[in-house]
């Protein structure tokens, strides 16, 4: 197996043909070890994998059981098919991520992220918005894990009635931003109802280096309601250039400030 | 001599009465008790099966590397850790995460723990402000903190108070999303952060603690802070209390995880979500079992928000713990436990049958009463009745031998169900000798060690009673078995 992962194309076949050769047993035990394999190689690798994996037909086996009445087929068949990624699995994926089953819906979102089609990105998007079919977390970090270009557009998210979702949203929109990001979180920072999505876009604001974030920032910092969002949005203020944040810097520094607040405007020690 | 023998005929006519009169209830008692135990082997069966059906596509690498995961603050707090901490602290450092920092409180050590973690990781004094949201017993004597950004360490100087203020001063630092609570001289395992956190991440908005397996580290070696190869201990002491180890986690907390009733998590390791433990002001300083009392808390606190929430228990292995090789220790451990047990019941007795408090209040809450704090006072009873009422004559030596050996029977049969549990789940011993180990420490725990557990417990109760003072005493740590780098093997 250690040999195939590193094979040159003209060694593939006879390595293929050995391991075909093999005991039904041993034959299970390589598409086991490929199966786990796969998911931690890339590049050459990977192809090589995979195309063991589609030659001993367990390929074809993960698009049957991809309609198994097992919940577990149905979710190693999904992530079979994207590790593999062969012509087809998109359809089936997208068909997987809307099962009765969550856990095969969560293995079937987190596998369209390794496909990386339009087709594939607007059902992450689609499920990114039902956060009760499948966790956030996992079709939020399915299309930070897309390859292809994601054209996220936070201003569809504020207003979802998850918090949850407006919190993903605002650190995949940090992550992936566009030139109205800045104004956007700035925007979510003052007006969401939820401190904790206030929290994360503080946060976003501090990663997107924006100087559109420093208002948004000072005003969240001095009166923002919820101490922890007077913290996160003053720690955003001090990772941005000084220059913008110098003067609310050094109001924030101030003895009349609350102590955790100067903490989080002061910078961190260095050493000498 | 008459007197005597007419002293014998009301004894033994006093005692076959009180016997008849008890004999029904300890009987109903003995049924129920082990009942119990039954459907939480079902209950922790259930868990495990869906476990290993999942072990294949399992999320883990989707939590280590995103960055939506929610970040934590790991808090360690040390006592007198010279000899381990900077292992300690590296190897929580180390711990595979994305987003996640480690606060150590040196709590008024006397020996070089402080220093050794300034030398070892080359802090620097901080200085900067800190808001005690939490008000503090001990005064902060200094913050030390790593100059590099990417070395996320914090340490805490202040006066010796105890690892619950300890605890709470480390959380008017953290400023992550979730706190893990671990012990200073417990082993992590690599992916313990990342298993136990992802049920925050799957259930944002109800789950609000989660803890994970405790394993016995005595035995096993050691290689740069990690487990590297698990074997049972090699005293029959600490064998015993791994296999204990084994059943408590393996199939209470599991059943009672898979009920939803979960209501302990232990102080070895826990994760929280750190908005939930600031509301309700942190650790109780005046406990002595604080990781009970603060999941009681927790559930009482969210009941009355009128929240779904969940406390989740994880059944992958995350922790190794040192456990008492002596008597003496292990004494003062269990008489600490039951204490805290009986002060956390006590303090939430009215969360007992009560209805406003679902399974928790219902279920979980009255069979730590009556299966927990009440069965080493009953096993007591029985010792003292059984041999008496055996020399009275006034009970049936063929009735006695058939209970016995039906209570002992059970209990084996339990430890057994947690064994084959482990070992088709995880297969962590490698050894025969360590699988026959464990069978036989699961039979001879029954001769002597449950005997002496229950009184060391009810002397704990005894005690917290009286109002004697609480301690926790010194544990004489034998180390864990070290593996020299030089034999390092692939």
């Amino acid at each position: 197996m250690l040999s195939l992962t590193v094979a040159d194309p003209e060694e593939i076949e006879h390595l293929i043909d050995q391991i075909k050769s093999l005991r039904i047993f041993a034959r299970q035990q390589a598409l086991d070890i490929s199966f786990r394999m796969l998911a931690e190689v890339s590049g050459e690798s990977q192809r090589n994998l995979a195309l063991l994996m589609t030659e001993l037909g367990a390929v074809q086996k993960a698009f049957t059981r991809a309609r198994s009445k097992d919940s577990v087929r149905r979710a190693r068949a999904a992530e079979l098919l994207g590790l593999v990624n062969p012509v087809g699995a998109v359809d089936a994926l997208i068909t997987l991520s809307s099962d009765s089953n969550r856990e095969v819906r969560m293995v079937a979102t987190r596998a369209l992220g390794r496909t990386d089609t339009q087709l594939a990105i607007r059902q992450l998007e689609r499920l990114f918005q039902q956060p009760r079919s499948v966790p956030s977390w996992i079709s939020g970090s399915a299309l930070l894990d897309t390859a292809s270009p994601v054209d996220f557009e936070l201003s569809k998210y504020l207003g979802h009635p998850s918090p949850v979702v407006r919190q993903n949203a605002v650190t995949i929109a940090s992550l992936m931003p566009r030139s109205d990001t800045g104004l956007l979180l700035g925007r979510c920072l003052l007006d969401d109802p939820d401190r904790l999505v206030r929290v994360m876009a503080a946060r976003a604001l501090g990663r997107v280096q924006m100087r559109v974030g420093v208002e948004p920032l000072t005003t969240a910092a001095l009166s923002d309601p919820h101490k922890s969002v007077r913290i996160a949005a003053t720690q955003a203020l001090a990772q941005l250039p000084s220059p913008w944040t110098s003067d609310a810097l050094v109001y924030l520094k101030s003895p009349k400030m609350d102590p955790a607040v100067q903490r989080a405007a002061l910078p961190a020690p260095h050493g000498v | 001599m008459d007197f005597l023998s007419n002293f014998y005929v009301a004894l033994q006519a006093g005692f076959a009465q009180f016997v008849a009169a008890t004999a029904l209830p300890l009987l109903l008692y003995f049924l129920l008790i082990n009942s119990s135990y039954l459907g939480l082997v079902l209950l922790a069966g259930i868990k495990f099966v869906k476990h290993l059906r999942r072990a294949s596509f399992s999320l883990d690498r989707t939590v280590a590397a995103s960055p939506l995961t929610p970040s934590v603050s790991v808090i360690m707090s040390a006592f007198n850790e010279e000899a381990v901490i900077v292992s300690s602290v590296r190897s929580v450092l180390d711990l595979r995460h994305p987003h996640h920092e480690l606060i150590v409180v040196n709590d008024g050590s006397t020996d070089a723990t402080l220093q050794a973690l300034i030398d070892g990781f080359g802090l620097v004094n901080d200085t900067r402000p800190i808001a005690l949201t939490i008000p503090l017993l001990g005064s902060i004597r200094g913050v030390w903190t790593s100059p590099h950004a990417n070395l996320r360490l914090t340490v805490v100087d202040s006066d010796n108070s105890g690892k619950t203020d300890s605890i709470n001063c480390a959380l008017n630092i953290a400023r992550n999303d979730l706190i893990a609570i671990v012990d200073a001289d417990s082993i992590l395992d690599p992916d313990a952060l990342i298993k136990v956190s992802q049920p925050f991440a799957d259930d944002p908005d109800r789950v609000i603690a989660s803890g994970g397996v405790v394993r016995v580290a005595n035995g096993s070696q050691v290689l740069n802070g990690r487990v590297v190869n698990v074997r049972m201990p090699s005293r029959l002491l600490p064998q015993i209390q791994a296999v204990e180890y084994l059943r408590a986690f393996l199939l209470g907390r599991a059943g009672w995880s898979q009920l939803e009733a979960l209501i302990l998590i232990s102080g070895a390791f826990g994760m929280f979500r750190r908005d939930v433990v600031m509301a309700i002001g942190g650790m109780d300083t005046s406990s002595i079992g604080e990781d009970f009392e603060l999941v009681m808390r927790m559930h009482e606190w969210m009941r009355k928000q009128t929240n779904k929430y969940r406390v989740v228990f994880v059944v992958e292995p995350v922790s190794w713990t040192e456990v008492p090789e002596t008597f003496s220790a292990l004494a003062r451990q269990r008489r600490r436990w039951h204490r805290g047990l009986w002060e956390v019941l006590w303090k939430y007795k009215r969360m007992s049958f009560n209805p406003r408090y679902g399974v928790v209040g219902m279920l979980a809450v009255p069979y730590y009463w009556f299966f927990e704090l009440l069965a080493p006072v009953l096993e007591i009873a029985g010792l003292i009745i059984v041999p008496l009422g055996l020399v009275l004559g006034v009970i049936d030596p063929v009735y006695v031998v058939f209970f016995i050996l039906i209570a002992y029977v059970y209990a084996v049969i339990v430890t057994l169900a947690a064994m084959v549990i482990e070992e088709a789940s995880f297969h962590r011993y490698d050894h025969w000798s360590d699988l026959w180990k464990a069978l036989f420490s699961a039979v001879a725990e029954n001769f002597g060690y449950r005997q002496l557990t229950a009184i060391w417990r009810v002397q704990g109760w005894w005690q917290a009673i009286r109002g004697r003072e609480a301690s926790w005493g010194e544990m004489n740590r034998s180390g864990f078995n070290v593996q020299p780098a030089g034999k390092q093997s692939l």
